[in-house]
């Protein structure tokens, strides 16, 4: 029976010519956004690529100079951007575009698009994934708001039920037919998008895409799911039609920017500079055990001098700027990871409360597994900007033990006793994104969110389906 | 009967609807809950203020307390007197902002996505003096309420047009309207007209009443702001219930007219800000954020190299803040030898930094003019000027921290390079960011032309309804 009824539903769809000029739409608005968004990814990885080699040539051909200085020249690095992230930009607008590695401190990325972005941005900024998960719900609700109400209205839903058929079947039939219909209507532009996607793709950009299908197809089934329920539920087309359109604005724009709020006000992060207040004043203080930083430094000192056998710092073996600014930096690291890690926790907190979101819109956990995939979620910046933390450190530490080794006493800063072989035998930052299985430890909730929705969207359609009257 | 009566009449018929009342309802509670978020935050944004003046007041007791009598006499007072300038150089004194109008509530967002309290410094802002900035959660600010304009501006046309597209084909499918053909003596246009001003008025006094909450919550807000926002609120809600007047006037039916209004909502509101934006930043492209980066190191670089010819060029030109013998170390040292390296890199950065804001302004200014093509974004340009936050705007007040930050290197480095410190009577003289730069900010009246385009496209759709009205008389 459900056999039947998809059959006659696809055959429905194919006469109307609906799905033929939707499907039409959709391939020349999604095709366009993903070639202007493949182009503009694509530019953006080659300048990275480019300025980060320039960026580098810079630090390793500063010439004659203080280490200390040429440390503080720095080291920029530039988080490597995934195949997907052409598709779903994520939070990628909104992070900062480069880092800067200095010692003493550690950084927030900078140079956000958002920030120079002009007022028309905040409506949205037109993305392939936009069109996947906002859009395409869309052309579900045009094709599928009458699925079962047009029946009813032109009275053959009676005739239906008087030849015997099941109100279940009949519903599940009419939701199978417009999932089905949605992928042959999606799938040539799909298939385009994936071949307009920036660079070769490697094999773990590949099940990434793979799952990304698979979580788009379980998304829009719960949104076909909805609309024929919703259509079995009401007298007419046009009821449905109102009826799902205020579910899209709710699920779309209302609830996860009401969620986003919520998770704002409840689990507030401090502002940049109670933030940098807070750190600075657990440097200067203390931590709680530790003394503060003048005392501490003269217990390093009296140590160091022990260590040595001698009573001044200048009659030091090692050079003694660099060795207490190896004690002084490693202090402030570790207040420095402390707060990050701090304000990470906060960030996941608010990523948690937003997730509670996805209990009344598919949309949020759709759209969280999406940017996980990307590389463009949370996690994986965090993931990216540890390791940077790790390589500032690396690289702060080695110029200030080169420092320590190769003087002794108390140095000028304004000596310069170091050269290009010292800037270049500092490793470059060679970052790995993580693999896949990163991304889908990290979007279990979302996952499970989804598959939670596809299960009630299924019992949803079935009971509809029962209760279905002529 | 009257045309009063006939709205009398359509009012009585719109409350019973249900569907109506649920659609009210819900639109009412979205917007008062988003007047209420942006009031508060507003609030909570001036309160900033006052906390970091009430800071800098006392950072500046402080170091007026720590402050020196009298200027260095010898090396060891000297050596003191440039640090302790040198952290007043660089310290909490320099603060800037950019003053908040009375319609900081329709733009609260753009104050905190933007630096509005840049700290000006005698270092250089792009390299070692950079401070922290806005912190946020990256996923909240992507996904979280985008402003209380922003969400008029996605929510009023979406309730406009469901309560009046596909108006006259409803009552077609369901047979009433030949019945109302039949009876209206007054003519169909004045049923019509009587309709659409009960839908007009119901979504604008909900919109209305959320823009007075949000304007009452923000303690300094003002009435004229006020009054120009709820006029551009006026137009922008009858733009959009003429659009679905004009589509329940087309020979499809209330579905199809319902679907049409869905897409013109998509177009103009995505699709034709999207086209703005593309063609503003095919003009004027975006100088590269990164390529700026390469340029930064390579003048930071430069400027190191030549350090000790900077530093006699400075002297040069400055003869009167040249060290006495008594004074001045045997060599010179950090931070006196970092000034005038940061002066130069100024010198040579700050157009190329400055390049970004009035690339924002100039692309803004393009997208102003074709703002006409899509009332949303005009009414979005309109909040932001009401607001004081766009982006010409924003650019002057970048101008004015600059005229600032040499204002301040003028009093602080000569006082650092001559190693005579600031003495505690040349505090009354220390310059502070304040109603120089505030005219400066608001020099140029902040008007633009999107109110006016708004108003000019919801004439001509006006026009456009009178011109189809007789698609009316089809029972």
């Amino acid at each position: 029976m459900i056999g039947a009824v998809v059959r006659k539903e696809l055959r429905a769809f194919w006469r109307e010519g609906r799905l033929v000029l939707l499907g039409l739409s959709l391939f020349c608005i999604f095709v366009g956004v993903m070639v202007v968004s493949a182009a503009a990814t694509t530019r953006a990885q080659a300048e990275r690529d480019h300025i980060g080699a320039t960026a580098r040539s810079q630090w390793e051909q500063q010439g004659a100079k203080n280490p200390h200085r040429a440390a503080h020249f720095g080291i920029y690095v530039f988080k490597p951007a995934l195949t997907l992230a052409a598709v779903e930009p994520g939070i990628g607008a909104q992070v900062g575009q480069s880092l800067w590695l200095e010692p003493h401190k550690r950084n927030l990325t900078r140079n956000s698009l958002a920030a120079d972005a002009p007022s028309s941005a905040r409506l949205g900024e037109p993305a392939p994934g936009f069109v996947l998960l906002v859009l395409v719900p869309l052309l579900i609700i045009g094709l599928g708001h009458n699925a079962l109400s047009q029946e009813r209205e032109s009275g053959t839903l009676r005739m239906a039920h008087a030849a015997g058929v099941q109100g279940s079947a009949l519903l599940v039939g009419k939701w199978v037919a417009l999932v089905l219909a949605i992928g042959c209507a999606l799938l040539p532009a799909l298939l385009v998008g994936a071949w307009l996607l920036p660079g070769p793709a490697s094999t773990d950009d590949m099940t990434r895409m793979a799952i990304f299908g698979v979580g788009l197809l379980g998304y829009y089934a719960i949104v076909a799911a909805l609309t024929v329920a919703l259509s079995a539920s009401v007298q007419t087309s046009r009821s449905a039609l109102l009826w799902l359109l205020a579910l899209w604005v709710a699920s779309v724009w209302v609830v996860p920017r009401l969620g986003a709020a919520g998770a704002q006000s409840v689990r507030p992060v401090p502002t940049g500079e109670s933030f940098a207040a807070a750190v600075a004043g657990d440097i200067q203080r203390g931590l709680p055990g530790d003394g503060d930083a003048a005392s501490r430094l003269a217990t390093f000192e009296a140590q160091l001098l022990k260590d040595h056998g001698v009573t001044r710092l200048e009659d030091l073996p090692v050079g003694a700027n660099a060795a207490r600014r190896l004690f002084r930096d490693a202090y402030a690291t570790r207040v420095y990871n402390l707060h990050f890690e701090k304000l990470w926790a906060q960030y996941g907190h608010q990523q948690n409360t937003l997730r509670l979101a996805g209990a009344l819109s598919p949309v949020v956990p759709m759209r969280a597994l999406s940017a996980a995939l990307a590389g463009t979620d949370l996690a994986h910046q965090k993931h990216f900007e540890d390791a940077a933390e790790t390589y500032r450190e690396y690289f702060t530490v080695a110029m200030d033990e080169w420092d320590k080794q190769a003087r002794s006493g108390v140095v000028s800063a304004e000596d310069k006793y170091a050269g290009d072989a010292q800037w270049q035998s500092i490793a470059p930052f060679a970052y790995q994104v993580p693999p896949v299985r990163f991304a889908l430890a990290h979007a279990a909730p979302d996952l499970l969110a989804l598959l939670g929705w596809l299960v009630a969207a299924t019992l949803l359609v079935v009971v509809a389906g029962r209760r279905v009257q002529p | 009967m009257n045309l009063s009566s006939m709205i009398r009449a359509e009012w009585v018929r719109f409350c019973a609807r249900p569907v109506h009342r649920y659609l009210m309802l819900a639109l009412g509670l979205l917007l008062l809950v988003s007047a209420t978020w942006s009031g508060l935050e507003a609030r909570t944004y001036r309160a900033e203020a006052t906390d970091r003046l009430t800071q800098w007041e006392q950072a500046r007791d402080k170091a007026v307390a720590g402050a020196a009598q009298r200027p260095a006499s010898n090396r060891a007072e000297a050596g003191k007197a440039v640090s302790a300038a040198h952290a007043l150089g660089r310290g909490e004194l320099p603060a800037t902002w950019l003053p908040a109008t009375g319609g900081l509530v329709l733009g609260i967002q753009q104050y905190q996505v933007l630096p509005t309290a840049i700290r000006a410094t005698v270092e250089s802002r792009y390299t070692d003096g950079r401070v922290m900035g806005p912190l946020s959660n990256p996923l909240l600010s992507e996904t979280g309420l985008p402003g209380f304009p922003a969400i008029i501006v996605l929510l009023v046309p979406l309730a406009a047009l469901a309560l009046t597209a596909g108006l006259v084909q409803e009552e077609r499918e369901q047979g009433t309207w030949r019945l109302i053909c039949a009876q209206s003596s007054a003519g169909l246009w004045a049923v019509f007209v009587g309709a659409l001003a009960v839908r007009w008025a119901a979504v604008f006094v909900l919109a209305g009443v959320a823009s007075l909450c949000a304007f009452a919550i923000d303690p300094a807000s003002d009435f004229a702001r006020m009054a120009v926002w709820l006029a551009a609120l006026a137009v922008f809600t009858a733009f959009w219930v003429l659009a679905g007047a004009l589509l329940s006037l087309l020979p499809v039916s209330a579905a199809a007219a319902l679907t049409a209004g869905l897409g013109l909502w998509l177009a103009l509101t995505f699709a034709v800000p999207a086209m703005l934006a593309w063609n503003a930043e095919r003009v004027t492209p975006m100088p590269s954020r990164l390529t700026a980066i390469v340029e930064l190191r390579a003048v930071q670089e430069d400027a190191e190299e030549r350090e000790a010819e900077l530093l006699a060029a400075w002297y040069a030109n400055h003869p009167g803040a040249r060290p006495s013998q008594d004074v001045s170390p045997s060599r010179p040292t950090w931070p006196v030898t970092f000034m005038p390296r940061f002066e130069e890199q100024e010198r040579r950065l700050r157009p190329r930094m400055r390049s970004f804001d009035q690339a924002r302004a100039v692309q803004s200014a393009s997208i102003e003019r074709g703002a006409w093509l899509s009332p949303p974004l005009a009414l979005l340009l309109v909040a932001d000027r009401l607001a004081g936050i766009d982006a010409a705007r924003y650019a002057r007040y970048a101008d004015a921290v600059d005229h600032f930050e040499d204002r301040w290197r003028g009093f602080v480095i000569p006082r650092m390079m001559s190693y005579q410190g600031v003495t505690r009577d040349e505090f009354a003289q220390l310059p502070v960011f304040g109603e120089k730069e505030a005219l400066m900010v608001d020099a140029t009246p902040s008007h633009g032309s999107a109110l006016w385009g708004l108003l000019a496209v919801c004439v001509l759709l006006m026009a456009l309804v009178g011109a189809f009205r007789a698609m009316l008389s089809r029972p």
